[in-house]
């Protein structure tokens, strides 16, 4: 039975491209969180004045764009059946090495950012490597991948980041044009590109085809490795393409940069219509996901709760948002 | 067809105390560590070692069973910092309120793991989600507990249990093995422990067979979260006070041990046996680390590598294996051994 749907959604997957139904139908999938979006929108509102403010929004965008573009990545993985916990450590690696790296310095600019991503690169490569060649579980291999980040860091800091970022790269975060962030332009740019090569390019294609039956990808001559290690890559990369935006915003680095956003990252794709064991889902709903996560956490300071009371907001939130999902597929 | 005796021995072992090569590792760094190590091969430094590996066997032993059973508990270390701050919040230095403080925080403890178990098992919602959100949850609730300071103290009795030596053994080690005879009894021995091993093996059959999946899930994630209420009295005797932090770490190093000791992760496979003898190569790792100076920092990368090589290992053992099979099955002779139904 298992495997016959499989097929189909295969073949379905396939169409996808051509077929307009079968295309509203996946996007369908992904309109509930926007639904949550929109109500908890409305509750924000009544329970806080201050909440419609501009400024507030802003924020909440600004605040959104890293752990939107690391979510859009853990979304990629997450749809050939894999798996990433290595995402906060490697954030919080990316935000120690900028900053120590670029300090004060505009001609560092450059340089740095290349250096983390070529970094990412080399984590997503060993993840994707490992786990498509050797077929090692996802979850122990990055769970290895996020220790060795976590000490690196430490090793690499000794415990004490600096914080000396120059002003010109703090732009991509704190900067406006005309009103608007210049990260949310920037997030606007990269989501239409990871958009683009996931619905409208071949290689996009094949994350689905892969996530959805392994077997039946592989027996098509589909490049099973290829595609297994390009989305680790692109998630590890694009992860640290959300730590720099992540520095820039806050300017300061502590060793707990990261922290928890492995958690956030994967309910965010979870809440967005990915599904674990892949196959299912875009980047469009991981993006909603993390504006419902930062929207909530947003409430919680504006009605000014104390601080722990986030980490009980966040993970009820996590588990009734993944919870609600997974009641609605089976529907 | 029955198998030969030295076979029988060998599963026999591996069913009460793990694969054969976690124990082979393990006495690899027991010579290793005497041979290279300055400091290693003194009654002082194995009773330290055992000393300090008991709060983690507690813990992993309870992760075991819900890994055995097909999940993950993230949770685990939030959890300990609850047993720790609770336990010491309830005694608070009384020698009467003893067993009452332990009693009660085992029970939440239970009662928190079954709750995640409830979820898990109920509304299928990936296991380590929810207890990567349980875990946020508890650790908020310990905060709110212990206003984020240093919370209770434990009875003059406890103190210093952590540090003692019953003759040559580590009065902790001693109290461990009741726990751990009783995790390998239900195990191997009991019909609940079998039903794990179904679960974890493939859900559906275990359903078709009358086994409530359900039931089993949200016992394993129950006793998984009283055990690391436990191990958080465990290490109060060790703190000799609740730290709200006091946790910190041990989710990783828990899935660590077990997944080290031969556990597999999709369930179904290995045991408690081999997670005491992953316990004890993580215990190694730290401290040859320690004897040797080397930074806290290193030892995060290290135990990294570790679980890349353990993962690596494993993967290449399975891909042997296969190999083996399919070359077996090409061999004159050997086709009556692979294939006896046509015999």
């Amino acid at each position: 039975m298992a495997s016959s749907s499989a097929v189909r959604d295969w073949g379905n997957a396939l169409r996808r491209g051509g077929t307009a139904r079968v295309r509203l139908g996946q996007e369908l999938e992904t309109y509930g969180v926007w639904f949550a979006l929109a109500a908890l929108v409305v509750v924000s509102t009544l329970v806080s004045p201050e909440f419609l403010h501009t400024t507030n929004l802003l924020n909440i965008l600004r605040q959104s764009v890293p752990l939107a573009i690391v979510a859009m990545g853990e979304a990629l993985v997450i749809l050939v059946g894999g798996f990433d916990v290595s995402v906060g450590n490697l954030v919080t690696l990316t935000a120690v090495i900028t900053a120590r790296v670029m300090a004060d310095s505009n001609a560092r600019i450059l340089p740095t950012v290349l250096l983390v991503l070529a970094i990412g690169a080399l984590v997503g490569l060993t993840n994707g490597l490992l786990v498509a060649k050797l077929r090692t579980d996802p979850f122990v291999t990055t769970l290895a991948m996020m220790l060795v980040l976590q000490g690196a860091a430490y090793v690499y800091t000794q415990g004490s980041p600096a914080n000396d970022l120059t002003h010109g790269f703090r732009q991509i975060s704190v900067g406006d044009v005309g009103g608007v962030p210049i990260s949310v332009l920037c997030f606007l740019g990269i989501f239409a590109l990871v958009w683009f090569v996931l619905n409208r390019t071949v290689p996009g294609r094949r994350l689905y085809a892969v996530g959805t039956n392994r077997r039946v990808a592989h027996l098509s001559g589909q490049p099973l490795t290829r595609t297994i290690v390009s989305a680790y890559v692109a998630c590890s990369v694009l992860t640290v393409v959300g730590g720099l935006f992540l520095v820039a915003w806050i300017g300061t680095t502590d060793m707990s940069a990261g922290s928890g956003w492995a958690l956030q990252a994967i309910a965010a794709a979870l809440i967005g219509g990915a599904a674990i064991g892949g196959g299912r889902g875009g980047v469009g709903g991981p993006v909603g996901g993390v504006l419902v996560l930062t929207t909530i956490l947003n409430l919680v300071d504006l009605v000014a709760l104390p601080n722990y009371a986030k980490l009980l907001v966040e993970g009820g939130a996590v588990i009734a948002g993944v919870a609600l999902y997974s009641q609605r597929r089976k529907e | 067809m029955p198998r030969p005796d030295s076979r029988s021995a060998v599963s026999a072992f591996q069913r009460w105390a793990g694969p054969v090569w976690v124990w082979t590792v393990v006495g690899a760094m027991v010579v290793a560590g005497s041979l290279g190590v300055a400091d290693f091969a003194l009654l002082s430094n194995f009773q330290a070692v055992g000393q300090a590996a008991v709060p983690l066997a507690v813990v992993a032993i309870g992760e075991t069973f819900v890994i055995l059973t097909g999940g993950i508990d993230i949770s685990v270390a939030a959890m300990l910092s609850l047993g720790n701050t609770l336990s010491m919040g309830l005694m608070a230095g009384h020698e009467g309120r003893v067993w009452f403080a332990i009693l009660l925080t085992v029970l939440a403890g239970l009662a928190a793991g079954a709750t995640s178990g409830l979820i898990v098992a109920k509304l299928r919602v990936p296991s380590f989600i929810v207890t990567l959100g349980a875990a946020n949850i508890v650790q908020g609730i310990v905060f709110a507990y212990t206003k984020q300071g240093t919370y209770g103290s434990p009875a003059p009795s406890l103190v210093n249990l952590g540090y003692a030596n019953w003759g040559p053994f580590p009065a902790l080690v001693i109290l461990l093995l009741p726990l751990l005879a009783v995790a390998l009894w239900v195990q191997n021995r009991t019909r609940a422990g079998r039903h794990v091993y179904a679960t974890g093996g493939d859900p559906a059959i275990a359903r078709l067979a009358g086994i409530s999946v359900t039931r089993v899930r949200i016992a394993a994630f129950a006793a998984s979260g009283g055990l690391a209420a436990l191990a958080g009295v465990v290490i109060s005797m060790r703190l000799g006070s609740g730290e709200p932090l006091a946790g910190t770490g041990f989710d990783w190093d828990a899935v660590t041990a077990v997944v080290i000791g031969g556990t597999a992760l999709r369930g179904g496979k290995g045991g408690v046996g081999g997670t005491i003898g992953g316990v004890l190569i993580v215990a190694m790792i730290n401290d040859f680390m320690n004897l040797q100076g080397i930074s806290t920092f290193w030892q995060t990368v290290a135990k990294g590598i570790v679980i890349f090589a353990a993962v690596i290992a494993g993967a290449g053992t399975e891909l042997l294996t296969r190999r083996r099979r399919q070359l077996l099955r090409h061999l004159p002779g050997s086709a009556a051994r692979e294939a006896p139904a046509h015999g």
